[in-house]
C-alpha cells in the first residue's frame, strides 16, 4: 500500500493525490462507502427492531443493566447480612450458655428458618444431647424429614416428641399424615383418633379422620368426621370439600352441591388472601422481621436465665428492627412494668397500636398503664379510642367507666357506660361496677339492685358482698 | 442387544465371578432372556450401591467385641468368601426387582440439541417453564423422529448463535441426524409447547408450536419438508403466552381442531424480579393475571377460526400449563383436561357438538384430596387399573404430591395418590413431563415423571432441594400399587438434571417404550428401554378415512384372554409435549390377542381378531388390518 502510494506520487509529482486518479477512485468509493454505511445502519435498525419485537420489549441499555446488577447485589448482600447476624446472635448465646439446650435450639431454629436444614438438624441433635426433653426440636426435625419425603424418619422424630411430652399438640396428626403418605391408612386412623382424645382443637383431627375413612371407602364414618370438623371450625374449607366428595359417593347429590358451594365461597376468600399476601411480600422486610424475631427469642432466653438487662437490650434491638414486631414490644412493656416504669410500658403499647391500628388490645393496655400512672387524660383517650374501634368490646366500657369512677369525674358518663357494659356482658363484676357508680351518683335503689345482681351471680365473692352491704346500709339510712 | 461373552482367559476376580454367576442365573431362570452388557453394568451398579449401604448400616451394629474378634481371626480368603456370599445375596435382591432398565444413550445418538431458556438473570417467568418436545414420524418411514422446542433470548440476554427448534431424523440404530435446515422447521420464537397431527388429512404429520409470542403452524409437504402456513391458516395472530397445545376433533366433523392453553398475561414493565432471602427468584404465576385459553375450529380448508367464546372455553381463566384431550366419560366425544398452575384444574366436558362445560370441581379433579390447588404442570391419561376408564395423572410443585385421579366411571374422580403410592418420591421435587404407560409390557401401566426444580437458585437459599433432580419411575404391581423403581432401573434413571418436557415412544421399534426428556439449559436425555423380561406387546397405528387421518380421539380396546386394555390416540399431552400417536400395549405373557376394537371418533367401529403379539399393526378405518 505504501509502495503504491509512493509510486503514484512519483508518477504525478505535481498534483495533489486526490485531484485526478485519486479523485476518480474517491468518486467510485464514496458512494460505495455511503451505500454500505446506509446498508449497515438499515441492518442494525432491522436487527434491533427484530430483537425488540421478539422480546416484545425494547432492550434495556447498558447503563440500566448495570443498575439492575448493582441493585441485585445490594439486595443479596443485605439479606446475607441479616441472615448472618441472626446466626451470630444465636451462636453468641450458645457460647455464653454452653451447658444449656435452649440457645442450641434457637440456633437450630434460625438455621431452619433460613432453610439450612442439614445444619439445623446437626445443631438440634447437639442440643438434644444436652437436654433430650425438647419436643419442639423433634417436631421440627420431623417436619423437615416430611418435606424431604422421608416419612419413616419423620414418624420417628414425632414419636420421640410424644415420648417426651405425651400430649404434644399436633404430633399425632403429623404421624398420621406421614403414615397416610406411606399408604398405611389404617394406622393413620389410630393416630388421628389418639389426637382427637387429647386435642383442644379437634377440627383438624376430625378432618383427617374423614380423609382416611374416605380412602378406606368407609363413607359413613368419613361423613361423620367431616361434619364434626365443619361444626368445630365453620370456615374450614377443606372439610367442606371432603364432605362434598363423600356425599357424592353416598349419592346425596343436593347435600354434596351445598357443601361444594360453601367450599367455593371459602376457597375464593382464601385465594384472594393468598394472592394479596404474595403481592405484599417484601423480602427485605421479611429478612429484617426474621432477624428481629431472633433477637426477641434471644431476649427471652436471657430473661429466662434472669438477666433482665441483656434481655431488655435484645428486645429493644428486635423492636427497632421490625416496627411490626408486637411480641418484642410486649416483652419490653412487661419488663418496664415490672420495673415500675409504667409510662415506658405505655410507650411500647403505643408502638404496637401504631403498627396495628385496628386492634383494640394495645389501646386497652395503654389506657391501663396511664390509669395506673395517674395520667387520666391519656388513659381516657386510649380507652375512648378502643371504644371507637370496637363499640361492642365490653372491656373498653368497663375500663372507661372505672376510670371516671376512680377519678370521681364524669360520673354521669360513667353511669351510661356501665349500663351499656352490663348489656353487653351481664356478669357479676360488671354489675358490681354499675352498682357502685349508681351509689356514687346517689341512685340508691338502682345501686342496690345492681349490687344485689352481682352477689346473686357470684355469691362467693366477698368484695361484691361488701359492696352490696355498704350500698344497702346507705340506702337504708 | 449384544450377547455377553465372558473371556475364558480372564483372571478370577469378584467382578468376574459376579458376571459368571449372573449369567448362569439368567440362563437358568429365564430361558428366553437375552443377556446384555447393559444389564450387567446395572446389576453391578446396584450391587455396589447396596453393598456400601449394607456395610454402612449393619457393620456398626454388628460390631460387638465378639464379632470383632471373630472378624479379626478371619484370614484374607475367609473374608473374601464372606464378601462374595454377601455380594451374591445382595445382587439377588435388587436384580429381582429391577424389571425395567433404562440406559442413557444420549451421547451416542448424534443429537447435539441444547435447550436455552433465554435467561439473562432477570428471572422472567417464561424462562423456567420452557419447553416440551414431540416424538412423531415426520417422514412416514416407520420410525419415530424427535422435534425439540427451544427458547430464545429474552431482553438483555445475549447469545452467540440464535437458538432454534430442532428436528432430528431417526436413522435407525439409535442414530439421529439434524434435519432442521432441510425440513425448514427451525422456528426461532420463544417455544413452549408442541403438538403434531395431520390437520389437513393429507397423510403426513404437521406441527403446531405454542410460543411466548406468535405461534407457528408448519404444514408437512410430504417430502421431508415443511411450510410455515401460520398466517394462511389464520393462526399466530393472537400474541399470547401459551403453554400446552393439543389437536382434537371437538365437533366430530372429521378434521382436527386445535386447543391452546394459555399461561398468563405477561408484560415486561409491570413485573420485576422477586427475592427470597436476597436471592432473585421466579415469581408466583398468581402475581400475573390469568389468561383464557383458545379453541380453534378447523374449517376443513386449511384455515382455523377462533371459537373460544361460542364453545364455552373463554369464560374460564386459569394459569394453563400441560393438557390432554380424552374421552373421560366414555360418551364417544373428546373432552379436555387443562392442568392449571396454582389454581383449580379445568375439565371441559364436550356435549358432542363442540360445546364445553367446565366440570372440574364437580368431577373432583380440580383440586387434590384435601381440596388444595396444586402448581399443576403436566398431565397424561391412561387406564392404570384396567377398568375401561381413563385415569389422569397430574404433576405439580415441591411439597405437593403429583396426583393420580382414578376415574370412577360415573363422571367423577377419586384422588388415589395416597392409596396407590402414585406420588412416591414427588413430594420433595418439582415434577413436569409425565406419562401413564407400560414400560415393562406386563399388562399394566406404570408412571414416569420428569423432575427438576423451577427455581434455578434454589440451592442459594435452601438446602431442602436442588435444581437438578432425579427422574422417577413408578412400577405398577398390577394390584393397584405403584412401587418406586427409580434407583434400580438403570443408569438412565440416575441422571439428575432440570427436566421439563418428556416424551415416550418405541424409538428402536423393539416393542418397548423409550424416553426422550428435555432438560432446561442442558442437552436432552435419551433413554433406551433395555428391559428384557419376555413379556409380549402390540403397537397399533390408526389410519382414519372418514374421520381424521391420524385417528386422534379414536378409542382402541385390546383383548387378550383375561386382559382387556384401552387407550386413545392423543395429539398433545404430558408437559407441553407430543408423543404416542402409535399406541403401545404391554400384553404380559399373552402371545396372542383375541381382538382389537377401534371406535373411531364420530365414526364407526372396526374389529380385528386373532392376532399375534410382538408386532406393529396398522388399522384403517372401514377396512381393518392393513397388510404389511
Amino acid at each position: 500500500m505504501m509502495r503504491e502510494n509512493r509510486n503514484n506520487k512519483e508518477s504525478f509529482p505535481d498534483k495533489p493525490p486526490d485531484s485526478q486518479g485519486g479523485g476518480r477512485l474517491t468518486r467510485i468509493v464514496r458512494p460505495l462507502v455511503l451505500v454500505l454505511s446506509l446498508g449497515c445502519i438499515a441492518a442494525a435498525v432491522f436487527l434491533y427492531i427484530r430483537r425488540a419485537d421478539k422480546g416484545s420489549e425494547p432492550l434495556a441499555d447498558k447503563k440500566a443493566d448495570d443498575k439492575f446488577v448493582e441493585r441485585e447485589l445490594q439486595i443479596e448482600e443485605s439479606a446475607k447480612a441479616y441472615n448472618g447476624r441472626a446466626v451470630e446472635v444465636a451462636k453468641r448465646l450458645v457460647k455464653e450458655f454452653p451447658a444449656r439446650a435452649e440457645p442450641m435450639l434457637l440456633l437450630g431454629q434460625v438455621n431452619y428458618e433460613q432453610q439450612n436444614y442439614n445444619e439445623a438438624v446437626r445443631v438440634w441433635q447437639q442440643g438434644l444431647k444436652i437436654d433430650s426433653s425438647q419436643p419442639a426440636a423433634y417436631q421440627a426435625m420431623g417436619s423437615m424429614a416430611l418435606e424431604e419425603g422421608d416419612y419413616e424418619t419423620a414418624i420417628a422424630h414425632w414419636r420421640k416428641a410424644l415420648e417426651v411430652e405425651p400430649e404434644w399438640p399436633g404430633a399425632r396428626l403429623a404421624i398420621g399424615l406421614a403414615l397416610m403418605h406411606s399408604q398405611r391408612i389404617q394406622e393413620a386412623v389410630t393416630e388421628f383418633q389418639g389426637e382427637l382424645k387429647t386435642s383442644p382443637d379437634p377440627a383438624q383431627a376430625h378432618f383427617l379422620l374423614g380423609q382416611a375413612y374416605l380412602q378406606l371407602e368407609d363413607f359413613e364414618k368419613a361423613r361423620e368426621h367431616y361434619e364434626a370438623a365443619v361444626q368445630e371450625a365453620p370456615r374450614f374449607s377443606s372439610a367442606y370439600y371432603g364432605l362434598s366428595r363423600v356425599l357424592t359417593r353416598l349419592g346425596q347429590t343436593d347435600a354434596a352441591k351445598e357443601a361444594l358451594t360453601k367450599f367455593q365461597e371459602l376457597k375464593a376468600g382464601e385465594q384472594k388472601a393468598k394472592r394479596e399476601g404474595e403481592e405484599a411480600y417484601d423480602d427485605m422486610i421479611a429478612q429484617r422481621g426474621a432477624l428481629s424475631r431472633t433477637y426477641d427469642r434471644a431476649g427471652m432466653i436471657f430473661w429466662q436465665y434472669r438477666n433482665a438487662a441483656r434481655a431488655t437490650d435484645h428486645f429493644r434491638v428486635a423492636a427497632r428492627l421490625d416496627p411490626k414486631n408486637a411480641l418484642s414490644r410486649l416483652h419490653l412493656a412487661n419488663l418496664y412494668e415490672r420495673q415500675g416504669d409504667l409510662e415506658g410500658a405505655a410507650r411500647m403499647y403505643e408502638e404496637i397500636a401504631l403498627a396495628y391500628p385496628q386492634d383494640v388490645r394495645p389501646y386497652l393496655s395503654i389506657g391501663s398503664m396511664y390509669a395506673r400512672a395517674a395520667r387520666i387524660v391519656q388513659a381516657e383517650k386510649a380507652f375512648q379510642r378502643a371504644n371507637q374501634i370496637d363499640p361492642q368490646h365490653p372491656v373498653a366500657y368497663y375500663e372507661l367507666a372505672r376510670l371516671y369512677m376512680l377519678a370521681g369525674t364524669k360520673l354521669d358518663v360513667a353511669e351510661a357506660l356501665a349500663e351499656k357494659l352490663v348489656e353487653l356482658a351481664p356478669i357479676a363484676g360488671n354489675y358490681d361496677l354499675l352498682g357502685w357508680i349508681y351509689h356514687l351518683n346517689g341512685k340508691s335503689a338502682q345501686a342496690e339492685a345492681a349490687a344485689s345482681k352481682a352477689v346473686e351471680l357470684q355469691p362467693d365473692n366477698q368484695i361484691y358482698r361488701n359492696h352490696y352491704e355498704t350500698i344497702r346500709a346507705k340506702h337504708e339510712q | 442387544m449384544r450377547p455377553f461373552v465372558p473371556s475364558m482367559n480372564s483372571k478370577p476376580s469378584v467382578r468376574g465371578f459376579v458376571c459368571w454367576w449372573r449369567m448362569k442365573r439368567v440362563r437358568f431362570s429365564m430361558a428366553d432372556c437375552r443377556f446384555r452388557i447393559a444389564d450387567l453394568y446395572d446389576s453391578l451398579f446396584a450391587l455396589f450401591a447396596s453393598l456400601r449401604e449394607f456395610f454402612l448400616l449393619f457393620l456398626p451394629l454388628a460390631k460387638t467385641p465378639r464379632t470383632s474378634r471373630a472378624f479379626d481371626r478371619m484370614n484374607r480368603m475367609d473374608r473374601m468368601i464372606l464378601f462374595i456370599l454377601l455380594s451374591c445375596l445382595l445382587l439377588l435382591s435388587p436384580s429381582l426387582s429391577a424389571q425395567v432398565i433404562f440406559k442413557d444413550v444420549t451421547a451416542d445418538t448424534g443429537i447435539t440439541f441444547r435447550h436455552t431458556d433465554g435467561s439473562s438473570g432477570r428471572h422472567y417467568i417464561m424462562e423456567t417453564v420452557t419447553a416440551g418436545l414431540a416424538l412423531f414420524d415426520y417422514d412416514n418411514d416407520g420410525d419415530i423422529d424427535i422435534y425439540f422446542i427451544n427458547g430464545s433470548p429474552l431482553p438483555v440476554a445475549s447469545v452467540e448463535v440464535s437458538p432454534r427448534n430442532e428436528l432430528y431424523r431417526n436413522d435407525g440404530g439409535w442414530k439421529f441426524s439434524n434435519v432442521t435446515e432441510q425440513a425448514g422447521v427451525g422456528d426461532t420464537g420463544f417455544g413452549l409447547g408442541v403438538a403434531a397431527a395431520d390437520y389437513d388429512n393429507d397423510g403426513d404429520a404437521d406441527l403446531f408450536m405454542n410460543n411466548y409470542g406468535p405461534d407457528v403452524l408448519y404444514r408437512n409437504n410430504g417430502d421431508g419438508t415443511f411450510t410455515d402456513v401460520t398466517k394462511d391458516a389464520g393462526l399466530g395472530g393472537d400474541k399470547h403466552f401459551a403453554a400446552g397445545a393439543a389437536f382434537l376433533d371437538c365437533d366430530k366433523d372429521g378434521d382436527l381442531d386445535l386447543y391452546v392453553s394459555n399461561y398468563l398475561e405477561f408484560t415486561y414493565d409491570l413485573y420485576g424480579p422477586r427475592y427470597m432471602r436476597g436471592v432473585p427468584v421466579y415469581r408466583d404465576p398468581r402475581q400475573y393475571p390469568a389468561a383464557p385459553d383458545f379453541l380453534y375450529r378447523n374449517n376443513g380448508d386449511g384455515t382455523f377460526t377462533n371459537i373460544s367464546e361460542e364453545s364455552g372455553i373463554a369464560q374460564h381463566r386459569g394459569w394453563g400449563m400441560g393438557m390432554v384431550c380424552a374421552d373421560y366419560d366414555n360418551d364417544g366425544d373428546t373432552d379436555i383436561f387443562v392442568a392449571n398452575d396454582e389454581s383449580a384444574n379445568f375439565l371441559f366436558q364436550n356435549d358432542g357438538a363442540g360445546k364445553f362445560e367446565e366440570v372440574g370441581l364437580i368431577a373432583g379433579i380440580a383440586y387434590d384430596l384435601h381440596g388444595d390447588e396444586h402448581g399443576s404442570m403436566g398431565v397424561d391419561c391412561g387406564d392404570y387399573d384396567n377398568d375401561g376408564w381413563l385415569d389422569f395423572f397430574v404433576t405439580s410443585y415441591q411439597s405437593q404430591l403429583a396426583t393420580l385421579y382414578r376415574n370412577l366411571g360415573d363422571g367423577t374422580f377419586q384422588d388415589v395418590t395416597l392409596l396407590t403410592g402414585a406420588g412416591t418420591g414427588t413430594f420433595s421435587k418439582v415434577t413436569w413431563g409425565n406419562t401413564i404407560a407400560d414400560f415393562d409390557n406386563d399388562g399394566d401401566r406404570d408412571i414416569f415423571i420428569a423432575c427438576g426444580h423451577l427455581q434455578d437458585n434454589i440451592e442459594k437459599y435452601s438446602d431442602s432441594s436442588t435444581y437438578f433432580q432425579q427422574n422417577i419411575l413408578l412400577l405398577n404391581d398390577g394390584k393397584g400399587k405403584f412401587l418406586d423403581a427409580s434407583n434400580t432401573s438403570g443408569d438412565g434413571l440416575l441422571v439428575k438434571l432440570g427436566s421439563r418436557g418428556a416424551a415416550f415412544d418405541d424409538l428402536d421399534n423393539d416393542g418397548d417404550l423409550d424416553a426422550v426428556i428435555v432438560n432446561s439449559r442442558e442437552k436432552p436425555t435419551v433413554l433406551r428401554n433395555d428391559t428384557s423380561n419376555g413379556n409380549h406387546w402390540i403397537q397399533v397405528r390408526l389410519q382414519g378415512v372418514k374421520t381424521n387421518r391420524d385417528g386422534v380421539g379414536a378409542r382402541v380396546t385390546v383383548v387378550a384372554g383375561d386382559l382387556t386394555l384401552i387407550d386413545e390416540v392423543h395429539a398433545g399431552r404430558g408437559y407441553q409435549s407430543h408423543y404416542g400417536t402409535r399406541l403401545h400395549f404391554g400384553l404380559g405373557k399373552h402371545d396372542r390377542m383375541d381382538r382389537i376394537e377401534v371406535r373411531w371418533i364420530g365414526g364407526g367401529t372396526d374389529v380385528v381378531e386373532n392376532l399375534n403379539a410382538n408386532q406393529t399393526v396398522t388399522i384403517r378405518e372401514g377396512e381393518g388390518l392393513v397388510p404389511k
